[in-house]
C-alpha cells in the first residue's frame, strides 16, 4: 500500500472531500495556534520584532520535505504523482511582490485572514472582502492580463530538475540553510526587541 | 455570566510549524496534493459572477477554469470544503486558547476606519499577487516550497521581498 | 542531549535526518533495492505489432469487469489485479500486462516475485496510451524522411485496428514514440471526473 491514495484509486471522491476538511480544521487549528490569526503578530515578522511567520512556515516546509523525502526512499510515497503547480517565471515573480506588499498593507495572507475571520477579527473579515473584490477585478481585467498571466512558462519543474543535482543535496542545502535562518531568527528577535 | 477565560499564550511556533508540516505530509500521501486558499476564493467569485451572468462568466477564460464542465458544482471543490475546515479550526484554536472576541487588530497611532480601509486595499492588492503568482503562501510557499517547487520558491522569496521593501513605508500602520 | 533546549533538539533531529538522506541519496540513490525496481515496459507500438503478428504471448488486464467489456486490447484475457495473486496457476510464457492509468500496472509490479518479472512486461501507458498514441494518435501532417519510419508504422497500426488518426502541425508528436523505453519514469496519471481541480 503505498501513496498517494487518492491517484491509486483507494479513496473515493466523497471520502476525499471529508479528509479535504479534517485537513483544513487541522491548518486552521495550528495556524491559530501559532498565533498567525492575528495581523499584529503577521506583520511584526516584517520589522523583525516577531520572527513567528518564519519559524512556523519553514518549519512545515522542512518537516514535510524531509517526509517526502524518505518516504520516496523508502518506496512508500511515489512523490512524482504529486501534484505540482507550473512555473511560470516572470508572473510569480511580480505576483510575489504585489503579494507581499499587499500582505503589510492588509495584515494578513488568504489562509491567515480566513482564521483571523473565524477568530473574531472584523479586519480579518475586511481583508477577505478585499480578497475577494480584488480576485473579482482581476477576473474582470483577465482579458487584458491574460498575456502577462501565461508569459515565461518552465513547466512542472523542480529545483533538483532544474540545477540537476540528486534530491538529497537539494533537502541538505534547504534544511541547513532553514536552520541557519532560524538561528538568525533568534538573534534578530533579541535585537530587535531591546 | 460566563467568565471568560483568559488568553492562553501561543504554542511554540516551531512545534507548530511541525504539526503543520505533518498535515501537508498528509495530504500528499492521501491525496496526492498539498493544501491551499486562494483557489477556493476564486471558485466562490467564479460561482458568484456566474449566478448573475453565466454567459459572461462562461465566456471568461478565466472563471470558466473554476466553473469546471458542468458535471460537477464547482463548489464541490476539494480546496472549497478545505478552506471551510479553516475556518472551522481556526474557530475552535481560538475557543481553546480564550482568544475568540471580536476585535480589531491594529496599530495604535491609526484608527479604526482607516484599519478597514487599509485591510481592504491589502486585500485587493494582495489578491492582484495571488493570481498572477498562482496561489497564496498556503498553496504556493508551504506546498510547492516543500516539494521544492521552482516557481514557488521564486514566490516565497518575492513575497518576503515585497513585504520588507514595502514595511517602512506603512511603519504607521503597525507602531 | 541533555542540556539542549526542544528547539535545540529538533534542530539536531532535523539535521541528523537531512544529513543521513544526503549520504543515502549516494549510497542508493534508487532507494530502498526491492521496492522501486523499473519494470520492463512495452510500448502500445511494439505490442500492436506483436499482436498483428500472432506473436506468443498472454495480454493480461488488471482492471475492473465493466471496463475489460466496455473495451480491451484484442487477444487479452481479464484478471483483476486483486484476484491475479490468489490464482494457484499463471499463465505459461511471457505475460504482458496493462491497466487504464498504470497504476494497477504498478501496484502489480512491486508485488510481482523475481521468477514471473523475468518474463513479464508492463504496457506503458496502457489502455490510456493504447487509445491516445494508437488507435487515435496525433501525427504530423508532414515528415521528415528519418521520421518516415515510425510514422508509417504508427499510421498502419491504427488503421490496421479501426482507429484514426488525426494530423497536426509540428514534429513534436512524434517524440513519445522515439523515446527509451529503458530508462523511463511511469507515466503520469490521469484520473478523469474526479472532483479535485488541481491547483490552488
Amino acid at each position: 500500500m503505498n501513496g498517494p491514495f487518492y491517484d491509486y484509486g483507494w479513496v473515493g471522491e466523497e471520502a476525499s472531500l471529508v479528509f479535504a476538511l479534517v485537513t483544513g480544521i487541522a491548518f486552521g487549528f495550528f495556524l491559530e495556534r501559532a498565533g498567525l490569526g492575528s495581523a499584529k503578530k503577521l506583520s511584526a515578522q516584517f520589522y523583525f520584532k516577531d520572527l513567528t511567520v518564519f519559524k512556523m512556515m519553514f518549519t512545515a516546509i522542512v518537516t514535510a520535505m524531509l517526509g517526502v523525502y524518505w518516504l520516496n526512499w523508502a518506496g512508500l510515497l511515489h512523490a512524482e504523482m504529486i501534484y505540482l503547480t507550473p512555473t511560470f517565471v516572470w508572473p510569480q515573480i511580480i505576483g510575489g511582490l504585489v503579494f507581499g506588499v499587499g500582505f503589510i498593507v492588509g495584515g494578513y495572507c488568504p489562509g491567515t485572514s480566513c482564521v483571523a475571520s473565524s477568530t473574531g477579527s472584523l479586519d480579518g473579515l475586511v481583508n477577505v472582502i478585499g480578497l475577494f473584490t480584488g480576485i473579482l477585478l482581476f477576473g474582470e481585467l483577465y482579458p487584458f492580463l491574460e498575456g502577462f498571466y501565461t508569459a515565461s512558462p518552465l513547466g512542472h519543474i523542480t529545483m533538483v530538475d532544474y540545477f540537476d543535482v540528486t534530491p538529497g543535496v537539494m533537502v541538505f542545502l534547504i534544511v541547513s540553510l532553514a536552520l541557519g535562518a532560524f538561528w538568525l531568527s533568534e538573534k534578530l528577535e533579541t535585537r530587535f526587541n531591546r | 455570566m460566563a467568565e471568560r477565560k483568559k488568553p492562553q499564550p501561543y504554542w511554540n511556533p516551531y512545534l507548530c510549524g511541525i504539526g503543520l508540516g505533518i498535515v501537508l505530509l498528509g495530504a500528499f500521501i492521501v491525496m496526492g496534493r498539498g493544501i491551499g486558499a486562494s483557489g477556493a476564493m476564486t471558485s466562490v467569485v467564479a460561482v458568484s459572477v456566474s449566478s448573475l451572468s453565466e454567459k459572461h462568466a462562461e465566456a471568461n477564460a478565466f472563471y470558466a477554469g473554476y466553473l469546471g464542465d458542468g458535471n460537477v458544482h464547482p463548489l464541490k471543490d476539494w480546496l472549497v470544503f478545505e478552506v471551510i475546515g479553516v475556518l472551522i479550526g481556526g474557530f475552535l484554536s481560538g475557543k481553546l486558547a480564550g482568544r475568540n472576541r471580536i476585535k480589531i487588530e491594529k496599530g495604535p497611532l491609526i484608527s479604526n476606519n482607516n484599519r478597514f480601509l487599509f485591510a481592504f486595499v491589502g486585500g485587493v492588492i494582495m489578491a492582484f499577487g495571488t493570481k498572477l503568482a498562482r496561489g497564496c503562501t498556503s498553496g504556493q510557499a508551504l506546498t510547492g516550497g516543500a516539494l521544492m517547487n521552482v516557481g514557488s520558491w521564486l514566490f516565497m522569496i518575492s513575497l518576503f521581498l515585497g513585504a520588507y521593501l514595502m514595511a517602512g513605508t506603512v511603519k504607521r500602520l503597525w507602531t | 542531549m541533555k542540556n539542549l533546549s526542544l528547539n535545540q533538539r529538533l534542530a539536531a533531529v532535523a539535521f541528523v535526518l537531512a544529513f543521513v538522506g544526503l549520504l543515502f541519496s549516494f549510497i542508493s540513490p534508487d532507494g530502498m533495492k526491492s521496492v522501486n525496481q523499473k519494470p520492463n515496459y512495452i510500448s502500445v507500438v511494439s505490442l500492436a505489432d506483436r499482436v498483428k503478428n500472432r506473436e506468443d504471448m498472454q495480454i493480461v488486464d488488471l482492471r475492473a469487469k465493466e471496463l475489460f467489456e466496455e473495451f480491451h486490447i484484442p487477444t487479452a484475457q481479464h484478471i483483476p489485479l486483486d484476484s491475479f495473486f490468489k490464482k494457484i496457476s499463471i499463465p505459461k510464457g511471457t505475460l504482458i500486462f496493462y491497466s487504464g492509468d498504470d497504476l494497477f500496472s504498478r501496484q502489480l509490479w512491486t508485488r510481482l516475485p523475481d521468477s514471473l518479472k523475468g518474463r513479464s512486461y508492463i504496457v506503458y501507458g496502457g489502455i490510456h496510451d493504447w487509445y491516445e498514441r494508437l488507435l487515435y494518435p496525433e501525427l504530423p501532417a508532414k515528415t521528415s524522411t528519418q521520421d518516415s519510419a515510425i510514422f508509417r508504422s504508427v499510421h498502419d497500426l491504427s488503421l490496421f485496428y479501426g482507429g484514426q488518426a488525426e494530423f497536426v502541425e509540428g514534429q513534436d508528436v512524434l517524440e513519445y514514440y522515439r523515446q527509451d523505453l529503458t530508462d523511463v519514469a511511469w507515466p503520469k496519471s490521469h484520473r478523469e471526473n474526479g472532483l479535485v481541480r488541481k491547483g490552488c
